[in-house]
């Protein structure tokens, strides 16, 4: 008897529409992929507008443009977009352009699936924005959406419950068709410990997400029907406790702070390797210290929450359990130096984006090891140094990774090589205009400036400027990165199917543009 | 492809996806993932917080359906054996077989080549009658088990 092997995946033999159309019922992962990017881009400069808004006003001290209300819902908004609709986005787009070609599968396992879980994604975002423009504007009440506050607010809030709740369901329905991919779909040969590095950590993403998105669903539904049906979870004065919105929204939203990392920290492993020309140094470790992280990530929500009160003994364990946590980002961080270290390097864009990553996110952890330590995080709690903290981290972090990402397979996804020179000029942009931005805002959080006000005292003053003129330029600096992607899109030169010497997972293998439908030919991975 | 077992006149070639993981890993997986959100959604429900257990019920119907769904296909294959004059199709889906019968001498392989977006298909025809096959293969492989299939026909 003679075996051949299909890849699991059934294909119907009926024309695909084209125009429009094609984009609304695509069952393609590179179709889908695409979607989820362009989304995401969409929501990263309707989230960026927000956050020119903010420094507009924070330019000055005394109020110059918005009602302090309006303020509130700029914040919030900025931030529930950026996480749930710019950065989870658009790494589940790199996951659905790059798993299938990384483990030499056609597509993903649920292919209808796929397409669905995108397309809740607009109708959510439609929610969070339009919710600006009904009475009583959007949701003031953070991204957090902390109990009383967010049980008295108006119907922008009912709104931004329902936008999380959609965006929950695609995130999970993401997982799940990821999950269900990588554990299947993998080429002969390719056993889990031969999967590349992004691979890994969508798969412990994905696990992640499946673990949490429930609690995060419970949350926004008890305070959904505190609101409109009259319980009282959160509501002191029927009993209820708004302590434990904010240990339940944290159990979710820390492991969310991983969920938006973990791949990051896989497209720096595959383009810091590629471009040093040296194989990963400690690939084992690497898996391990990533799987670590997620574990770790369940038992330290409470960091959040130091000022909340709580006994001495949990604030030791969530102090100590918080600290631990550098001890696997550690083993990262010294791996890809160490991939670095007496390589061939060179510095193309995607190389830049990811050394500029492995700078300022590291950046970032040293100053979240600092919050850990509690005495510490009472002084600075809700201060422009937790502000600073974790746009080091997710914007250097997790941006600045979903930028290396692009650029290093921007050739693979159009067939054309982008524009080098803008690339570089568009990092050093960003890179030095992020860090006029936010490098001031740890002496502002030092010196005691909270955050999530429209106003602030004379002696701010200074820094802030610094800021918002740095938050414009970052700003503007990413009209670039469009022009660049665009440019590249329409034109250029012709892509190779390697156009990195050092790359070498199975994508590569791939002529650029990828086609449509990828590996016609399975590969064998030895 | 892999290497050829049988008698040359009684070859049969079975067309089957490609599987990286078994039931019993997919069953552990399962497990581990019910372990985990049920663990944490319990933990939640004792502090008050019950809402968070029926959407973990919720999430972990829907992976279980999605992975009994795709345990229900994990069998499919189709076989093509020839034997002496005779050619037998053999499409196995869930668990069912059709059987279909061509004579060797007049049976055709047919083979649509995909374009742009479009696949193409694969089928044996024979006095008006039609057989998809090669549903879980990409173009290329469904021209090469095509090749393959005209060499052992001998047409």
């Amino acid at each position: 008897m003679e075996a051949v092997h299909g890849h699991g995946h059934e294909h119907d033999h009926a024309h695909y529409p084209g125009g429009i159309m094609r984009w609304v019922t695509t069952t393609n992962h590179k179709d889908i992929g695409t979607l989820y990017l362009w989304f995401s881009f969409a929501m990263f400069i309707t989230g960026g507008l927000l956050a020119m808004g903010i420094r507009l006003e924070l330019l000055q001290p005394g109020m110059q443009y918005w009602r302090p209300e309006f303020f509130n819902q700029l914040t919030t908004m900025h931030g529930l977009i950026m996480v749930f609709g710019a950065i989870m986005p658009a790494f589940v787009g790199f996951a659905n352009w790059q798993v299938p070609m990384m483990i030499g599968a056609p597509d993903m396992a649920f292919a209808r699936m796929n397409n669905f879980s995108f397309w809740l994604l607009p109708p959510a975002a439609l929610l969070l924005v339009v919710s600006f423009f009904v009475p009583g504007g959007a949701t003031g009440a953070g991204w957090t959406l902390y109990a009383p506050l967010s049980v008295q607010q108006g119907m922008g809030m009912d709104m931004a419950i329902f936008a999380v709740h959609i965006m929950g369901a695609s995130s999970i329905m993401g997982s799940i068709n990821i999950i269900t991919t990588i554990l299947n779909m993998r080429a002969p040969g390719m056993t889990l410990m031969k999967m590349p590095l992004f691979v890994w950590t969508w798969l412990i993403t994905a696990y992640l997400l499946i673990a949490v998105m429930p609690v995060l669903a419970g949350a926004v539904t008890m305070l959904l029907t505190d609101r409109h049906f009259d319980t009282h979870f959160f509501n002191a004065a029927g009993g209820g406790d708004p302590v434990l919105y904010q240990h339940v929204f944290w159990f979710f939203g820390h492991p969310e702070v991983y969920i938006m990392i973990l791949p990051a920290f896989g497209i720096v492993s595959q383009v810091l390797p590629a471009f040093a020309r040296k194989p990963l140094f400690g690939y084992s470790s690497m898996v391990y210290a990533t799987a670590s992280i997620a574990i770790l990530s369940f038992i330290v929500w409470a960091h959040h929450m130091f000022t909340v009160g709580m006994p001495a003994a949990g604030q030791l364990f969530f102090m100590y359990a918080t600290m631990l946590i550098a001890v696997p980002t550690g083993v990262k961080v010294f791996n890809w130096i160490a991939t670095m270290w007496k390589g061939s390097m060179t510095f193309e864009t995607p190389m830049l984006f990811s050394v500029g990553f492995l700078f300022v996110f590291t950046m970032g952890g040293f100053t979240g090891l600092i919050l850990a330590i509690t005495p510490v995080d009472i002084q600075l709690q809700d201060t422009y140094y937790v502000v600073a903290h974790f746009h080091y981290v997710l914007v250097a972090g997790s941006l600045f990774a979903i930028f290396s990402g692009i650029y290093f397979w921007l050739p693979k996804w159009t067939g054309h090589m982008y524009d080098e020179t803008l690339g570089k000029i568009h990092f050093w942009l960003s890179i030095i205009f992020f860090n006029v931005t936010f490098f001031v805002m740890h002496f502002l959080g030092l010196a005691g400036m909270p955050r999530r006000i429209p106003d602030y005292a004379e002696q701010f003053a200074d820094f802030n400027m610094i800021a918002s003129i740095g938050a414009f330029g970052f700003g503007l600096s990413q009209l670039l990165f469009l022009y660049v992607v665009v440019k590249c899109i329409k034109g250029g030169e012709k892509a190779p199917a390697k156009p990195w010497e050092g790359a070498d997972s199975l994508e590569w293998t791939l002529p650029s543009p990828a086609p449509y439908h990828s590996f016609e030919t399975p590969p064998i991975v030895k | 492809m892999q290497p050829a077992q049988g008698r040359s006149t009684d070859r049969t070639l079975v067309v089957k996806r490609n599987l990286s993981s078994s039931s019993s890993g997919r069953r552990w997986f399962f497990g581990s993932i019910v372990l985990v959100s049920f663990g944490i959604a319990a933990g939640w429900a004792l502090n008050g917080a019950w809402v968070v257990l029926p959407f973990a019920g919720i999430e972990m119907m829907v992976l279980g359906a999605a992975l009994v769904v795709f345990e229900r296909h994990v069998g499919d294959r189709e076989a093509i054996t020839i034997d002496g004059d005779r050619v037998v199709v053999e499409r196995i889906r869930l668990g069912r077989t059709a059987r279909h019968e061509f004579s060797r001498y007049w049976a055709q392989v047919v083979v649509t080549p995909g374009s742009g977006r479009n696949h193409g298909g694969l089928a044996m025809r024979s006095h008006g009658r039609q057989v998809e096959i090669g549903e879980f293969l990409t173009d290329d492989q469904r021209v090469a088990v095509a090749e393959e299939l005209r060499r052992r026909l001998g047409t």
